[in-house]
Formats: C-alpha cells, structure tokens, sequence
C-alpha cells in the first residue's frame, strides 16, 4: 500500500513522512484509485493547464487527508463544486444565525416562565364570552353553530415543548417562527371534548386567554397576532412577536396539545363520526332546505384536526431523532423548505408543508432509501425522485409500519400517515396541489440534469410567480357562488366544518380536469399566505380568505386549441354520459371514418380565437354543474391580442384575414415560398441558385404588425408600408451587389439580395508584407458577412422555435412593440430582442415552456428586468449545440473580458464567440433605462392579470413616461404611414381602407417603406449626434422625444471641429456653448412639413 | 455660420488663399446654391466646395452616376467658397453679423422636410436599370480588357532578367502550387505539431504517470480556488437571499 502510494501521490520524501495517521492513508490509497481512472482521459487537459499554473506552488503541495477527502466528495457526490458552495452559503443566508438563536432560547425560558405562572380563571359555559370580550379579545374561531355545551376554566399549562423544526435548526426564512405546544391540562377538559368542536372551541378560549394575560405583558410581548394554521379555520394558532431585537428575528407560535393517552385512538379512526346531527342543526329553516339533513356520515377530517393535537410532540421527537445524527437530511430539508416555499406550495390550507416534507424525509430514511452518509445533495434528490415516483393518491405512505391504509383511502384524496398511524399528514393536501409538488419535482430533477441550466438559481433562487408559471390564468370573483347544494355532499360540508369553498373545491377541479381533458397537463390553485389577524378582531371566514379563488392552466400547445372533442359512439351508455356532461353543447356528428359520434364544437376561426377555446370550455362547466354565471369568472386569454391587431376602417372580402397578425404572417410565407419556386424554375441563369433564405423579421414571424397588400387611396406618396423582406442566393463574382431588387408577388414587394459567400472572404483579404494573404475582418466585411450569412442562419433557427413553440412569434411582437412604445425601438437591434423572446422558449428553467402569448411576454419582460447582465451571458442554445464544456468556455471568456465585452451580452450556438446582435447597441446607459422600465412594466402586468375587475386597461404599460424628456417634438398626425398602428389611435385619426391589391397600369412598383418620421430621425440624428439623443416608436409614435446628452452642455474649446451649431460665450472666455434655441429652431427647419409643435421643457436644462 | 480667410500650409490650387472663403457651421439643408446665393453679395463666386470636415483637398469627381466614391456630407458641414476676384473675402468679413441675412427667400426656396424625402425617395427607386446595366458592362469590360493586358505583360517577360540580372520564374500550367495563405501556413503547422504529438508516449515512464497525477490534484484545487472565488463574488452581489 505504501509503495503504490509513494509513486501514486509522488511528492516524494516530504510527503510519508507526513502521512503517518492511518486513516489519512486510506483516504489516499482511495483517491489514488479514482485518478487512475481519469487518468488517461485527462492526460491531454492536464497538460494544458501544466503551462499555465507551474507558476502557483501552492497547488502542488502535499495534500491532507481531509482535503483529499473533500475533494473527493464534490467530484464524485455533487452536481458541480459551485454547487456544494453555493448550497453551502444558501443555508446559512436561510438559517437563523446562532447569536440569535441563542437570544431566541433565552427568551422561551422567560415566555415559559411567564406561561407557567398564569393564575386559574373562573369556570365558564363555554358560550358565555362576555369574559374575554371585557379584556379586548375576540374569539378567533368562527362559532357556527354557536351553541356548544360545556364549561371553561383556564388551568395553567403543565408541560410547555417547544416542536417542530426550531431545536433541530430546520426553521428557514423568510418567517422564522418557534412552535410552542402549550399543553391543556386535563382539568380543563370534560369527557367527550372531542364530539361537536367542543375541544376546538376550549382550544380557541385557552389560546385567546392566554392572549389576554399577555397584552399585560408589555416587558415580554410586543404585538399579538391570530393567524389559521396552515390556513384551517378552525385551528388558530397565536403569533408572539417577542419584544426587543429578537422580535426582528424570529416570532413565537402557541399551539396547544393535550396530554398523552387522553383519548383513545380509535375514536379518531376516518371512519368515525364524531359531530352529531343532532348537534349540528341548522338555527333556521331556510338554512333547513340549503343544508338539509345528513345522517351521522364519517367526518375523517375533524376527527384528523383533533387528533393532530395530541400528536404533535411524538411526530416532532421522531424528526429530531432523524435529523440529529444526519446533517445531510438536515440540509436537504432546509433547502426543500426553500424549494416549496419559492413556488408558495406550503401555503393555505391546502399546502405541502414543510412538515410533510420533513417527515417524509423521515419516511425514506425508515424505508432506508437514504442513509446517515449521504450529503445534501444526494438527499435532495432522492426525496425529489421518490417524490415524483409516489403515489399517495392511490398508495400512500406511512410512517407507521401497522397501519391500515385502506381506510384512509377510502376518506381522503392524499394520505400519507404519521407514527401514530391514526393521522393522515397530507389531510388537507388535496389532488391538485399534491399533483403540482409532483410536476415540480420532476422538472426539478430535469434542471438539475441539464448543463444549460443553472440547476441552484432554477431551483432555490428564483420566486416562481403564479401568473407566469400558467400560461392561461382565470378568477372567480365571487367564491360564495360556489355552493354545496341541497341535494349535493352535505356530509362533506360538515366535515369540513362549514368550509364550502374547500368542500366544492375538489369536485371543480375535477369537472374542468374532465372537461379540459388534453388541452391542459396540469391544473393549480392559487395558495395565498394565510392571514394574520390582531387579537381584538374577527376572524376572517374561510370563504374571504379565498376570494378571489384564481386557477391556473398549464396548456397543451398541440391540443389546446382544437375546437372539436369528439365523444363516444351515438346511441350507448357513455354517449348519454358525455350528453349529460356537456348538456346542450353535445351534437350529434358525422366524422370522415364514417362514424357518428357525440361532440363538442367551439368557434372560433383565426389561430386567435382558438386560443380561447379553453375560455369557453370553463365558463360553461362552470356554469353547466355550479351554476356560476358566465359574470363572475375572469377569464382572460386575450387581453393583449388588442396590440397585435390593425385597426381598419374597412375589409374587403377578397383581402385577407389579419387576426392577431398570424394569418398575415403565413400568408406573407407562403408567397415566399411560391417566389422561391418561381425562382429556382428559372433556368437560364449564369450560375444556379442553391437556396432562398428569408432575412427579414417577418420570416422569423416576429414582425410586430406583418403588413397586408392593400391599395390606400388618399395621399399621393404615402401609402401603406409594405414588406420588404429579402432574400439571398449564391451567384457568379461578377454581379454587383446592388442596394436591392425589388420584386412585387401578391401585393407584397420582396427584395432580392444576391448573396455570394465568396465576397466576404474576398472583402477580408489582405496582403501581408511578407507576401501571404491574411483573412482580415474589417467594417465592410463584417456588415455583409452578417447580412448574407449570420441574418439568414439566425432567421432559420427563430423559425424553427415558433414551428415549435407556436406562441413564440405573438409573444415576441408583443414584446417588441413594448420596447417600441417606450420610445426605444432604435436603441437595440431587432434581433437582439427575438433571441430575448427566444430565450424564454428554449431555456424556461424553472418554468415549463410557456404556451400562450401573455405568459410569454410577462416572462421576456422579467428575464430582461432580471437577468444579471453585467455579471452573465446571456447563451441562447438553439438546437442544443452547446455542451457543458462549451458553456464553461463561454462563461470563462466572458468574465475575462468583460469590460471590453457589450453590455447585454447574447451569444447563440451558431456564434458563440460574439455577441453578434448586440455589439453596438444597446449602450449601457439605455440598457439600464430598458431595464428599469421592465422592471416597472412586469409587476404592473401581473397585477392587472390578477385583477378582478372586468375593465382592465392592458394598454396602460404600453403607454411612455414623457417627462423625462428634455423636448418632445410633435409630428402631423397624417403624414405618418402608420398612424393607425398605434397604440392608441388617437381619435378622428383617418383609417385606412383596406383593398385588395391591384396594380396601376403605369406603376413600375407600388410605395414601400417611405415614411417621412423615419426620414426624419435619421436626420436629426447625424446632425445633433454631438448633442441629444432621439427616441420614437416606430409603430405609428407621433411624437420624438429629445434627450440632451449628459455633456452636451459643457463648455468645449474653440476649435474648429467644435463650431457646429455652437455658440462663443463671452463668460468662459471665448468656450463654445451649443446654441439651443437655434437648435431648437432648425429641427423644425429640418422637418418642415411634418412638424407639428415643438415642446420644450426649459426648466429641465436651463 | 462663421467665416474665416483660408490659409492653410498646403494648399490646393483649386482653393486659392487669397480667394477663398472657410465657412464653418453650415447648417444640414444649406447647399452650395443658398451659399452661393448669400456670399454673392459680396462679390462673384467661382465655386462652393461642401465637405463634412475641414480638408484642403477637393471632392473627387465622380465617374459613375451610380456607385458613389466619396460619401454625400450629412448633418453639419463646413464649405469653401472660391470668389472669382480677392477683394471678396475683406468684403465678406465686413458683412454684419447683427444684421441676419436670409437664406431662403420665397423665390428661392431650400428644400427641407416632407419635400426634401419625397424626393429622395423618387429619386432612389427611379433607378434607370438600362443605364445602369450599361455603365456596369462597361466596367466589366475594362476590367477585362486590364487583366488580359496584365497577363499578356506577364507571358511576355517570362525568361527576361531584369536590370540587375534576376529571372522571375512563373509556374504556369494545370497545378498552380500551394497557395501563399496565412491560413495555409496555420493548417500546416498544426499538422505538424499533430504528427509531433501522436509519437510521443505519454504514459510511459513512472514519472510522467506521477506528474498526471499532480496536475489532476492541481486542476481540482484551482477549479475549487475559483469557484471558492465565484461564490464570493456572487455574495457580495447578495446572490444567496432567496427571499
């Protein structure tokens, strides 16, 4: 063993002697091994980096065992090393740090100490409250029925625990909190508490008295709040906040339990009923016919919520014993509590717990799917894969080997059971959520899998928003429409204590699971943080906390939108079924194998339109077996499709269907594609055309409004802007590339660009002085280079993403014209911002791939606000070219460089080295202003998606901030070819007619591409490129807005380059200052004719 | 705008010092027939030369109607105004600058605005393709004519030594040899080095497997080095708050 190692770590004498600790040794021998795997693999690599870190004798001095050891580890057992560290620094951000811990314990003794002193009360009935109302405090439950026979008496708490994660350090931002169990002792409790919410309303007295004392408290107690725990209403819990700097930190939670072996078990088993008719009888008769009568059906889930009390501490204890001794489990749970927190899957009443996932920790640990020497990251992804492979719906999980699982089937959707056996963890849980904690493990495994994802940022980093995880998102206003009726599941109402939201929950989800049926792969409903409420006030009912209740769809792109569903055979048992399913929707139809079937048909005739076929869908299963009008569900898929639209006076049937632009987009294609063939029929060309590309925007179906051939009457030389796409093929040297060959075909101009790839090469040659050629890029060659070789590739690969992904191109126009309205479509070059949509559709991490147009563009809007673009490139990996080892490459570079490197740095697989769209524009300072303003636009886009009001105005984020800018000059309104593209048409504005395409006789080529404000701008930018910069919106803006550069105004030498429109100052002796008002005066000069007024905010330079 | 006499250390015959005025400043839609207009007050004027900065030379002419040499001048622009007699430029001088003069009078009225682009947008999409073809034959022609002339040149002083008694030797024929690339060079010495590399036995002796080793131990302890180094770079960027 020695002799391997001596010539294994051979670092000669020096090293045995300091390698006598035996299990130093060891360690060795075993990393020995694993380099002599890799040896050979890394031979050449090793090499390299031989030349380039000799000079660091720090890397090659012996290693200690423990070193070895680590290094080791994150090479065999971690995603990457930056994992580990980075795991590493996120748990101890999350943690609560141990000087405050201590504070924290130091404090419970005190609160303790103060709970364990409280003095008895008096014996109440426990419906006489007049007591606690005397001292401020309302009851935090909601007493319905009010009448619970019994008596009170507050008895001072014998044992007080502190359970839950705090003693094992598993608390984790952002609300630290310690759970308290104050135990009631059984003075306080008569037989048979647990029938009729008899313990749960002495449970409520003795936390609201205990409230009471407290308030008294100012030295200890700093504010006393209620809040539902785990969003059940019937389970409040008191929030301490502690008085002093701990109260920053950390808050206190008091729950109660009983003490050990006070009821028996099987009183509680699912089976059981334990709130009786009797009891729970409506007060009056018209609440008579609502709720009607039930006989003693099983409550499983009060039985669960009285029970969970009295077990609280065992199920603690066991965590404790497992997490104690396995740092790995430890860790791995605080990041999976990151992991549910960041997709607010442990909120409401309905959420997957920390808890639940801690003690499923616990659960493989039994199972020994895990053992005390895995790591954290081993954990996590166990727990994460075991995740994904359960099935608790239909084979749940137990923490206690003995127990009988069926029963629980029987009475709950989810069940995955504690120590006890007797009490189902995931009782709230329902099918939806635990579905979702399903989808997002599996895909969380897929980041961690994928090198082109940061698998640390995707997972714990990132706050996954509701409205930009579902790509179809709609709200019920009004949640107490949704009733269980007379003759519907009045025991589930019971059992539920009264809770009709989440007693019909379960079956809406079902019915609009059924209906959607293919169109979507996942269903949600929102969680919201529960409520906290001060001591003297009511509780809030469970319907408010609810309201209002928003769905997500997550759609299936391939089905979403098909508008007919066929259903079963005519004339059989599952063809009433659907019948009574769909009620009148469902028709009788004849399909093209012949067979006549039951369907469903849904209009819609532009790809827009189908878009809201789930719309409709939802609004009549809604309607159909809830009776919620139509009214009351928001439901918006189409809310932006307004900005994607022309607006037109008239249309003439012959001219075609523009929709949200789609049609037109094809349309424009497929005469493309018959030019092409047109193009290659032509056979006596010198040399043969081996391909047509597309170049212009509008191939890569990101033209924000493709045009339609149409004659414009009216105005003699404007007419419609019409498209002028070009196109490229090889030919012979000799041609000369001209500006453009224009070629009109269906009323679309098409211009012809010959592209030969032997030009480029041509133009880079350079003869050196030692007479060899040299390849040399220079201005003229990379400008054609781009247009005739990058451009066409790059037009090719976006293609592909919306073949693909079928809302990419809707949902890069929208986010192109958002630029654009912000005044800065000339500030970044159009493609830049295609790769930015693009960006979205090919690396959604940690979202799934978005499927409609809104959810789409709110994401590029937040990847522009967010993404950290001076410490990271952005790689666009289209086809997936790229590998890990390229990504590293990229990355290594990028930081090297980085000063000399552009600000928003996008490099796609096709030209990794260069940021090929991106170089000159956007300058620093605009992409700051960009930035600001997404992050200014996405918030409010996602407030107005949730807004409940019918009357939302979507266009309000489209509309510019002018007040920044220094003049704003104001342009004829119909001068402007586009006009009617804007964002808001003013009104009165003249819109045009739409007409087919004819030809005039003596017309050589129709108008294109003239539009004066574009003229314009060009002007004024190269003659005050010195002095301002000009913003405009290119679809239909009338107004430029004129920024002063922040050096405009310095006085500069009297030079003869400095003269231009400068003015000598006789104060700064002889400097030249810019002449503003002849400025002023001479860009109305400049446009004369399209001016309109000139607006000058003096006060802003003078 | 602001005037001064031309006087430059090498001068241009066709921009006399003593006749020619240096304008600086001239506004964007100024051409040469407003400020021949304005400066012909102060006497006649033999010609106006418009260029985006200072410069003694003159603009080329121009052989082609449709492929430009020079670039036209935008934005603000400097001219040189060459009068006919000397006196002129005393004259100019002299000329108020309280008193503005008019640059466009209603007769004469400068192209800005709408009518300016209408007509730059008709007269760039009115191309006379036929003259156009001709005018590119022509130089396709002479271009050919050159080569061929060149090549004859060439064939005739093949074997003819030159004044101090060297001969050029030519290859001609089907195999014109290696071509005297950068990029050829750069595929040669690459195989070379290829061919270096593939002889060489790397695992050989007992002290190239030891160095291996070494430099693998190396390589992860610089990787750990500059994640370690990432990570407190992104720390300082608060990177790892989650919430």
């Amino acid at each position: 063993m020695l002799g391997e190692m001596d010539d294994g770590a051979g670092v000669g004498t020096s090293f045995s002697e300091e390698s006598e600790d035996e299990t130093q040794l060891q360690a060795e021998s075993a990393i020995h091994q694993v380099m002599k795997r890799k040896n050979d693999s890394s031979e050449l690599q090793s090499k390299k980096k031989a030349r380039i870190s000799k000079s660091n004798p720090k890397l090659y001095k012996p290693p200690s065992g423990n070193e070895l050891n680590q290094l080791k580890e994150t090479e065999n057992h971690f995603h990457s090393n930056l994992f580990k560290l980075q795991i590493t620094e996120l748990i101890s951000e999350v943690c609560l740090k141990s000087k405050w811990k201590k504070a924290t314990e130091e404090y419970l003794v005190q609160l303790k100490d103060a709970l364990t002193k409280l003095p008895n009360s008096k014996s109440h009935e426990i419906t006489d409250q007049a007591w606690l109302t005397k001292q401020g405090i309302h009851i935090p439950i909601i007493q319905k029925p009010y009448n619970v026979k019994g008596k009170f008496q507050f008895v001072k708490p014998e044992n007080i625990d502190v359970v839950g994660g705090f003693p094992m350090d598993l608390c984790c931002m952002p609300d630290i909190h310690v759970d308290l169990a104050v135990e009631i002792p059984k003075e306080c409790l008569q037989e048979k508490d647990f029938l009729n919410h008899r313990y749960l309303r002495k449970r409520a007295l003795y936390l609201a008295f205990i409230a009471s004392k407290l308030l008294e408290k100012r030295s200890l107690v700093k504010k006393l709040m209620f809040t539902y725990h785990h969003g059940n209403h019937m389970k409040p819990v008191l929030i301490i906040t502690p008085e002093g700097k701990v109260g920053h930190h950390c808050t206190v939670r008091l729950h109660t339990t009983i003490p050990d072996g006070y009821y028996k078990m099987s009183r509680f088993m699912p089976s059981k009923n334990n709130i009786r008719s009797s009891w729970y009888k409506p007060s009056n008769e018209e609440e008579v016919s609502a709720v009607g009568s039930w006989d003693d059906e099983a409550t499983p889930r009060y039985n669960n919520l009285v029970l969970a009390d009295a077990t609280a501490r065992a199920n603690s204890e066991r965590l404790r014993d497992a997490v104690a001794t396995f740092p790995g489990l430890r860790d791995a749970i605080l990041l999976l509590k990151v992991w549910l927190r960041q997709r607010d899957l442990d909120q409401a009443r309905a959420g997957f717990t920390g808890f639940i996932m801690s003690m499923f920790g616990v659960h493989l640990l039994a199972q020994r799917k895990i053992n005390r020497s895995m790591n954290s990251y081993q954990v996590l992804r166990v727990l994460l894969t075991a995740l994904v492979d359960s099935n608790w719906t239909k084979d749940g999980a137990s923490l206690c080997p003995t127990a009988n699982l069926c029963e629980f089937h029987d009475a709950y959707d989810v069940v995955f059971l504690d120590t006890s056996g007797c009490i189902n963890l995931c009782a709230n849980v329902d099918v939806v959520t635990y579905d979702r904690v399903k989808h997002e493990a599996r895909l969380s495994i897929d980041h961690l899998n994928d090198c082109s994802v940061d698998g640390f940022e995707a997972l714990f980093m990132r706050k996954m928003a509701f409205t930009q995880k579902f790509d179809h998102i709609f709200m019920l206003t009004d949640v107490s429409r949704l009733v269980v009726k007379a003759d519907g599941p009045i025991g589930k109402l019971v059992d539920h204590c009264g809770d009709q939201v989440s007693t019909v929950l379960p079956s809406v989800c079902n019915i609009l699971k059924q209906g959607l049926g293919k169109r979507v792969n996942l269903l949600d409903v929102e969680r919201r943080q529960p409520e906290q409420w001060g001591v003297d006030e009511e509780p809030p009912s469970p319907a408010h906390i609810r309201t209002p209740l928003v769905f997500g769809l997550l759609l299936n792109q391939e089905s979403s939108s098909s508008q007919v569903l066929r259903g079963p055979d005519a004339n059989t048992a599952e063809a009433e079924e659907f019948r009574q399913f769909w009620g009148d929707k469902s028709e009788l139809r004849r399909f093209q194998d012949g067979r006549i079937c039951e369907a469903v048909v849904w209009p819609g005739s532009t790809i827009a339109e189908k878009r809201v076929v789930c719309r409709c869908i939802v609004t009549h299963l809604l309607q159909r077996h809830f009776g919620v009008d139509a009214s009351f569900v928001v439901y918006r898929p189409d809310c932006l499709d307004a900005l994607l639209a022309v607006p037109c006076r008239g249309r003439a049937v012959a001219a075609p269907v523009y929709g949200a632009g789609e049609e037109a987009n094809v349309a424009i294609v497929r005469s493309l594609d018959a030019l092409t063939k047109t193009l290659r029929s032509l056979t006596d060309l010198p040399l043969a055309i081996k391909a047509v590309q597309g170049t212009a925007a509008v191939f890569r179906y990101t033209e924000v409004l493709p045009p339609i051939p149409s004659s414009t009457k009216g105005n003699a030389v404007v007419k419609d802007d019409f498209f002028v796409p070009k196109s490229y093929k090889p030919a012979p040297p000799w041609v000369p590339t001209l500006k453009g060959k224009c070629l009109e075909k269906d009323g679309y101009v098409f211009r012809l660009q010959v592209a030969y790839h032997r030009e480029v090469v041509l133009l880079k040659q350079v003869r050196s002085p030692d007479g060899t050629l040299r390849l040399q890029e220079n201005d003229a060659s990379a400008t054609l280079e781009k247009q005739i070789q990058h451009l066409p590739t790059l037009t090719t690969a976006i293609h592909g993403v919306q073949q693909q992904h079928n809302s990419y191109g809707a949902s890069c126009r929208l986010f192109k014209r958002w630029v654009s309205s912000q005044l800065l479509s000339d500030t970044v070059t159009e493609e830049a911002l295609d790769l930015l949509a693009a960006f979205v559709y090919l690396h959604p991490a940690p979202y799934t791939v978005p499927s409609s147009p809104v959810v789409g563009f709110l994401r590029t809007l937040n990847l522009l606000a967010l993404f950290d673009w001076k410490n990271r490139p952005m790689i666009i990996n289209f086809n997936n070219q790229l590998t890990a080892d390229d990504y590293s490459a990229i990355q290594g570079a990028f930081t090297s460089q980085r000063s000399t490197l552009a600000a928003m740095y996008i490099v796609t697989a096709y030209s990794p080295q260069v940021a090929l769209w991106t170089r000159q524009m956007p300058s620093p300072q605009l992409l700051a202003r960009l930035v600001q303003l997404a992050q200014a636009a996405a918030p409010t886009l996602e407030q107005q998606l949730l807004e409940g009001a019918t009357e939302v105005d979507f266009k309000q984020i489209f509309r510019p901030p002018l007040e920044m800018y220094d003049v704003v000059i104001h342009l004829e309104g119909k001068l402007l070819p586009r006009r009617h593209h804007a964002v808001d048409v003013a009104t009165g504005t003249r819109l045009p007619w739409l007409k087919p395409y004819t030809r005039h006789v003596d017309e050589k080529m129709p108008v294109l591409d003239f539009d004066p404000a574009q003229c314009y701008l060009a002007e004024l930018r190269e003659t005050y490129d010195a002095f301002a910069l000009f913003f405009h919106d290119t679809h239909g803006g009338d107004k430029i807005g004129v920024l002063w550069k922040p050096y405009a105004f310095c006085a500069a030498e009297a030079k003869v380059s400095h003269f231009n429109s400068r003015i000598p100052v006789a104060e700064s002796g002889g400097k030249l200052a810019p002449n503003v008002e002849a400025i002023i005066e001479d860009f109305a000069t400049i446009g004369k004719g399209l001016v309109k007024t000139i607006d000058c905010r003096t006060e802003q330079w003078v | 705008m602001y005037i001064k006499g031309h006087n430059v250390v090498d001068s241009n015959p066709c921009k006399p010092a003593d006749r020619t005025l240096f304008v600086l400043s001239v506004p964007p839609y100024c051409n040469e027939e407003c400020l021949e207009r304005l400066f012909s007050e102060c006497g006649a004027v033999e010609k106006v030369h418009i260029h985006q900065k200072p410069t003694s030379s003159t603009p080329n002419d121009e052989t082609s109607n449709f492929f430009k040499t020079s670039p036209s001048c935008k934005g603000y622009k400097v001219a040189y105004i060459v009068f006919k007699t000397t006196g002129c430029i005393q004259k100019a001088k002299e000329m108020s600058a309280k008193s503005p003069s008019v640059l466009f009078s209603d007769e004469h009225l400068g192209i800005t605005g709408m009518q300016k682009w209408c007509h730059e947008y008709i007269n760039e999409n009115s191309v006379d393709t036929e003259a156009l073809q001709a005018e590119v034959d022509e130089y396709i022609a002479e271009y050919d004519k050159k080569i061929k002339e060149e090549k004859k040149r060439e064939k005739d002083s093949v074997g003819q030594a030159d004044d101090e008694g060297w001969v050029t030797v030519v290859r001609h024929g089907k195999k014109p040899g290696l071509a005297r690339t950068e990029a050829f060079n750069k595929r040669i010495a690459q195989r070379e080095r290829k061919k270096r590399q593939k002889q060489e036995l790397k695992n050989f002796y007992a002290f190239q497997i030891r160095d291996s080793k070494r430099e693998h131990l190396a390589q992860l302890r610089q990787k750990f080095d500059e994640d370690k180094k990432k990570i407190s770079a992104m720390k300082s960027q608060r990177k790892f708050k989650p919430f």
